[in-house]
Order: C-alpha cells, then structure tokens, then sequence
C-alpha cells in the first residue's frame, strides 16, 4: 500500500511540475495534432486527386478509346494536349518526352499504338503489342504506380467490352508475352515492372526519361528524400548544445569579450554546418559503396547543393532555439516541425501521391527544395537546375538567420539570468 | 584616479526597475564589494559594466576616457560569472586557450597568458585535465583564470563562492586577495556579509536597484553606532509576534536570523531590561537574550529594513 502511494506521490509531483508550464504541456499536445492532420490531408486528399497522366492515342480505336476512358474512371487526369491547351497540338510521343523532362506538367505519358486494338490484352494471343509507359526516371514510384493503373483500366475496358458478361479475372502471364524493356531506356525501375511478372492483362513497356541513362533512380530518389530530413535532425541537435551553452553561462562570458551575438551565432552555426556537412558525405559514401549511388558524376552540384541544404537546416536549427527557453521545448519544437516539414517536403512520402495544394506547400519546405534538387541533379540538369534551389534555401537561411539573431540579442538584453 | 567608474547606471525590465540610479567607483588595488540580497541589482549592475546588457542611462568610465562604446573597452575588463562557464568536456588548459583567443591572443604569448592565469589560481598542475574531472571549488578557480588571461585591469566577480565549500571558499579569497596587490581594481557581489567584510576595503549596500550606503566597514557600521542590537531567543518566534515586540518598543528595526529576534534601538530607547519587559507583555517565553555591538548586517537591516537573507 506505501509502495504505491509513493509511487503516486511522485507521479503526481511530476505531473504537477508538467501542467505548471503551459509550453511544456502545448509543446506535448501540439505535436500529434499537426502530425495528425498533415498524414490526414496527404492521404484521404490522395483518393480524390487524379494522377497527371499524358495519353497519345495513336490507334485512335474504339478500344484505345475505352481505355482511356477506363483510366479516367480510375481517378487519373488525362491530358492529351500541349501546354494542357486544348488550342495547342495533341501530344505526340516526343513532345511528351520533352514536356516530362522540361516542363513538368506530368512525369508519365501513356503511349497507345496503332494496333492496339487488334490485341488489346495477352489473352489475345501473340500479336498483342502492349502500351508504352513514358516516366521520369528520377520519379520511378509514380510510373509503378501508374503502370498499375493501366492494368485495372485494361481489365475494366475489356470487362465493358464483354458487357459485363465474363468475370475477367486476370490470368498468369506467359513467357511469350514477358514485356522486354526498350534498349537503352530501361532502367531498375522498368526492370522492376517489368520483371515482377505480375498477373498482368497488358504489357506495359516502360521508357525512361533523363540525359543519360541513370541507374538505381529509386535508390537516387530514396537518398534525396532522407538526406535534408536527416540534416534537419542534425541541425536541431546543434542548436540544442547552443540552449546548452546559454544555460552554463558560456555565451554571456563570450558577450562580455571583444565579440558579438553574431559572432556567437555564427560561430554555432558554422560548427552546426561542418557536423551536418560530415554526416551527409557520409552518408553519401554509404550509398555509393553499398547501393552504387552515382555520386561522383554530380560531384560539384552535390557539394553546392548539400552545402546550401546545410546551412539553410543549420539556420532553422538556430532559429527554432532562439524560440525556446529550454532543450525539452526545442526537442517537441523541432520534431514537430522536422516531422511535418519531412512529410509535406516529400521525405516521408512521395510529393506526388499527394493533393495538389500539398505539393505546393512542400515548397514552403527545405526538404521539398533540397529534394527538388537533388533529384535535378541526378536527372543530369547540371547547375542550372539546381540554382533556383540553392537560391531558395540560402534566401531562407538569411531570413532564419536575421530572425534568430534579433531574438536572440533581444532576450540576452531582457534575461540576464538566463 | 579611479580605474573604474560607474555613473548613474539604470535599467528596468518591463515595469521593474533593476537597477536605479547607482554610481561609484574603484582605485587601483580595491576591492569593493556589493553587498546585497537576491535580486538587489548587483548581477544587473555587473552585466551593464561587463557590456552583457545595455543601460537604460548612465555610463561606466575607465581610466577616465575609455567608455563602453570604445572598442578597447572590453579588453580591460574580466567578468567572473556568477554561472561555472567553462565547457566541462575541454581541459583547463584548453578553455583558457578558447577565450584566450577571444581576445586575439595567439602563439607563445598566449600560452604564457595561459599558464600564468592557471598558476594564479593552482590549477597548472591540472592543465591538461577535463573540467569534468574538477571538484566544484576548482571550477570555480579556474572559472576566475578564464577571466583574467587577458591581464585585464578591472576584474568583475559575481558571486564567485557560491556553492563552495569553506576550505575552496578560502583559497578563492586568496586568489581575490593576490590579484587586489596586483593592482587590479576588482567589483565583488556577494550576500554573504562575511565576505565583504573580508575582502573590500568599501562596501556598497544594494537593495532594491539602489546603493543606500557606501563606504569601509568601519564607516558603514558608525551609520548605526549610536544604536544596539537586542537579540532574543524565545518559543514561537514569529514574524507577527517579533513585529508587534517592534512596535511596542516604538517600530524598532527587526529581523528573525537563525531562529533568534534580532532588534535595533536607539541608544535612548532604553536596554536589555525594557525589552525583556515588552517581550513578556507580547506573550513571549523568552529562553535566551543578549546585546551586542552592530555588525554589517545590522547596517544592512538598519538601512535596508529587512535582513540580507530575506
């Protein structure tokens, strides 16, 4: 009976000493329910937004018509214009090969054939040619799930077409009928559907779209989206030592020595940046050695890029700890925002999948921009595809650092017992 | 000369008012020590002379000409935290090295800045070991080395025995001692009376944002020398009943230190006996009563109306 009255007893005083600091206790509250309605708004608004699918119809059949119908059905946009203009020319396959890589309008195009008709399926027998899949090879996700897309639009179209009257049900694919990738387009991706033999009704080719060939793109794309959520993780563990070192005293011995806040800050940062720096060549030595990430051919817009990822995650870090007093407020602080920025920025989930409204708030992310990046580089865009990142991240890295150090210098004048 | 002058320092926070209106100065080779409770303003007054925080008025003067808005003005001064501001994961040798530095110090020169700093506190023999290895007291010596490897002229130490032990407490006196015959104009705050009492030569009595007296021990006790304290031990000393025993005896300074009454009286307002009287009146059961000769924290009770520890 003692026992747990002491064991209640300091429960209680604990609890006490918990709801007695309102931050603390909205620092516990808040998180989960930011967490909560992003993952809700990624994933309930996914069901009601179309996939951005371009379609050629070059068979211009009965048949192609139905399946891309079919798709519509399936909660795809289908655009089958220029510039997304009905005024504008209809889209041919080289035109969608270069809106995918310049424009981005959409990152896969369905090619139907002229002949589809005459074998729409595998069931039809050796001459069924199959529909070409046109991707993004930095975004190989989306052409999978695409692909998959295309498979169910099949079947109800030839489900339609038999007016409802034979269970379609999809049958086991032949050797005969294995799709071969297309020489010198296929990447992992396209290998990856096309050699997980699913039970298919359609053969679906895929092509890849990039400068160069660019293997391992989902490795690439993996490696993108982890990266700025990691140095996000870094950088807010830096800037807990500086909360650290105000507490001990250390920064005020500094203020009263021939030096600045900005110095002080800087300082902070700048160790915050090299540590950050570190861990994320390290990383990418790992995924080079050990999952033959091509790093070496982007050598110079790598470092500029992780550089610019660095300093504008180090500056977030430091202006998340001039917001709080205490290390505990900066840890529930910086995972809600790492997590959220992580989840809207596309770490956690493909920016794709998710509502239109959302990808355009990754943009308000350092994780969308520095994803954006990288995947610029590993689609061989060179520098220039990389500047308009670089510039946002660094821009926003003044904008945290300026804000920072006014809060910071403010709060030594009015806290001297800080 | 004196090496360091505060003119009408003032700051407020918000509505508060930390500090109001204090002025004073300190020669070459003087301690001068600011004695007061909590949240007197000492701290505040120091983090102003140090250039941590910004006066709302005033302005601190060395050497006459060097104010705080002179680039060289931080050079002559060492501030002594009241927090242990080292990084417990460097060494001695290493922290001193860092804010060495900070003050543009490179090579053998400040090497030899280093070790001297460390010599002057004991520490050279634990140069190469981690702060964290360091009892309290010897973090506290090196946190007082840290803010003297520049030479600087003024030192400023905020309560820099807190937490210590009587035996570090001591050496620390020393090193305050070494460096006064130094020649170094030192600022001390404490509320502990003793310590003023043992290291400055003058005494600025601070409460509430304001210096109420200043001056040697000797002169600050002759301010209340015409009076005596009365000390009492009796059951249930209270604050209500030590107050109504004040007031009876014609709203005498009072205090409750250590379980005893402490109460002030004028030289004409009768002795022992009068209050023994007055204390029976009240109720009290008096168990212990003595008078004695004023000390400083009778000044400070005298001047302040409350005892340093209130």
């Amino acid at each position: 009976m003692r026992s747990i009255r002491i064991i209640l007893l300091i429960s209680l005083t604990q609890l006490r000493v918990i709801v007695r600091s309102r931050a603390t206790v909205l620092f516990m509250l808040v998180p989960g329910i930011v967490l909560y309605t992003i993952f809700t708004s990624i994933f309930s608004g996914a069901a009601g937004r179309p996939f951005r699918v371009a379609v050629i119809d070059l068979d211009q059949t009965e048949a192609s018509a139905r399946l891309v119908t079919m798709l519509r059905a399936n909660n795809v946009k289908v655009i089958t214009h220029e510039g997304e203009d009905p005024e504008m020319p209809l889209l041919t396959p080289d035109s969608a090969r270069e809106a995918i890589y310049h424009e981005g309008l959409f990152r896969v195009a369905l090619v139907i054939p002229r002949g589809y008709s005459t074998s729409p399926t595998v069931m039809s027998g050796e001459n069924h040619h199959g529909v070409d899949l046109i991707y993004d090879e930095s975004q190989p996700l989306e052409a999978e799930i695409v692909s998959g897309m295309v498979q169910m639009a099949a079947g109800r179209a030839l489900f339609e077409q038999l007016g409802g009257a034979l269970n379609f049900g999809i049958k086991p694919s032949t050797e005969e009928n294995a799709s071969t990738a297309e020489p010198g387009g296929a990447t992992d991706a396209s290998a990856a559907v096309a050699d997980s033999k699913p039970r298919r009704l359609i053969d679906v080719h895929t092509v890849g779209v990039a400068k160069s060939g660019m293997p391992n793109a989902a490795k690439n794309s993996f490696l993108a989206a982890i990266v700025p959520m990691f140095i996000l993780f870094g950088a807010s563990g830096a800037s807990r030592g500086m909360l650290e070192s105000l507490r001990r005293g250390e920064i005020r011995r500094m203020l009263a020595a021939p030096i600045g806040t900005v110095h002080i800050l800087s300082g902070q940062m700048v160790t915050a940046l090299v540590v950050s720096f570190a861990q994320c060549y390290v990383m990418y030595l790992y995924a080079w050695l050990v999952f033959q990430v091509a790093i070496w051919d982007i050598t110079t817009g790598l470092l500029t890029l992780t550089l610019a990822t660095c300093i504008s995650a180090t500056a977030l870090g430091m202006l998340m700890a001039s917001f709080c007093k205490t290390g505990e407020q900066l840890d529930a602080v910086s995972s809600m925002i790492i997590l959220a920025m992580s989840a809207i920025g596309g770490s956690m989930v493909p920016r794709f999948v998710m509502p239109l409204f959302m990808q355009k708030l990754g943009l308000f992310t350092i994780n969308g921009w520095a994803y954006d990046g990288f995947m610029a580089l590993i689609r061989h865009d060179g520098l220039a595809g990389i500047l308009w990142p670089c510039v946002v991240l660094l821009a926003a890295a003044a904008a945290f650092m300026t804000i920072a150090t006014i809060i910071f210098s403010k709060r030594l004048a009015e806290k001297p017992a800080m | 000369m004196a090496v360091l002058e505060v003119r009408n320092l003032k700051k407020s926070y918000g509505g508060t008012r930390a500090v109001d209106g204090i002025s004073f100065s300190i020669e070459a080779g003087e301690v001068v020590g600011l004695l007061g409770p909590n949240g007197a303003g000492k701290s505040t007054t120091i983090d102003i002379i140090a250039t941590i925080l910004q006066p709302d008025e005033g302005e601190v003067v060395i050497h006459g000409d060097i104010t705080s808005r002179r680039s060289d003005y931080k050079y002559h001064l060492g501030y002594v935290p009241q927090e242990i501001s080292l990084n417990e994961k460097l060494t001695a040798q290493e922290n001193l090295r860092f804010v060495g530095r900070l003050y543009d110090f490179h090579g053998d020169d400040l090497r030899q800045r280093v070790e001297e700093s460390l010599r002057s506190v004991g520490l050279i023999d634990r140069a190469r070991d981690v702060v964290a290895t360091f009892s309290g007291g010897m973090k506290r010596r090196l946190n007082i080395a840290a803010a003297l490897v520049h030479r600087p002229d003024v030192v400023l130490m905020d309560e820099p025995t807190v937490g210590v032990d009587p035996h570090a407490r001591a050496y620390i006196f020393d090193i305050v001692e070494r460096l006064a015959e130094e020649g170094r104009a030192i600022l001390y705050t404490t509320h502990y009376m003793e310590e003023a009492q043992r290291l400055c030569g003058r005494t600025a009595i601070i409460d509430r944002g304001r210096i109420v007296a200043v001056g040697t021990l000797e002169e600050l006790i002759n301010l209340v020398k015409a009076r005596r304290i009365v000390t009492l031990k009796a059951d249930g000393l209270s604050n209500e009943n030590v107050a109504a025993l004040a007031h009876r005896l014609g709203d005498v300074g009072w205090s409750i230190e250590n379980s005893s009454a402490m109460l002030s009286l004028n030289d004409g307002r009768g002795g022992l006996v009068e209050v023994l009287q007055a204390a029976h009146e009240e109720g009290l059961r008096i168990t212990g009563a003595g008078i004695h000769e004023p000390t400083l924290e009778n000044v400070f009770l005298e001047l302040t109306g409350h005892a340093l520890r209130d």
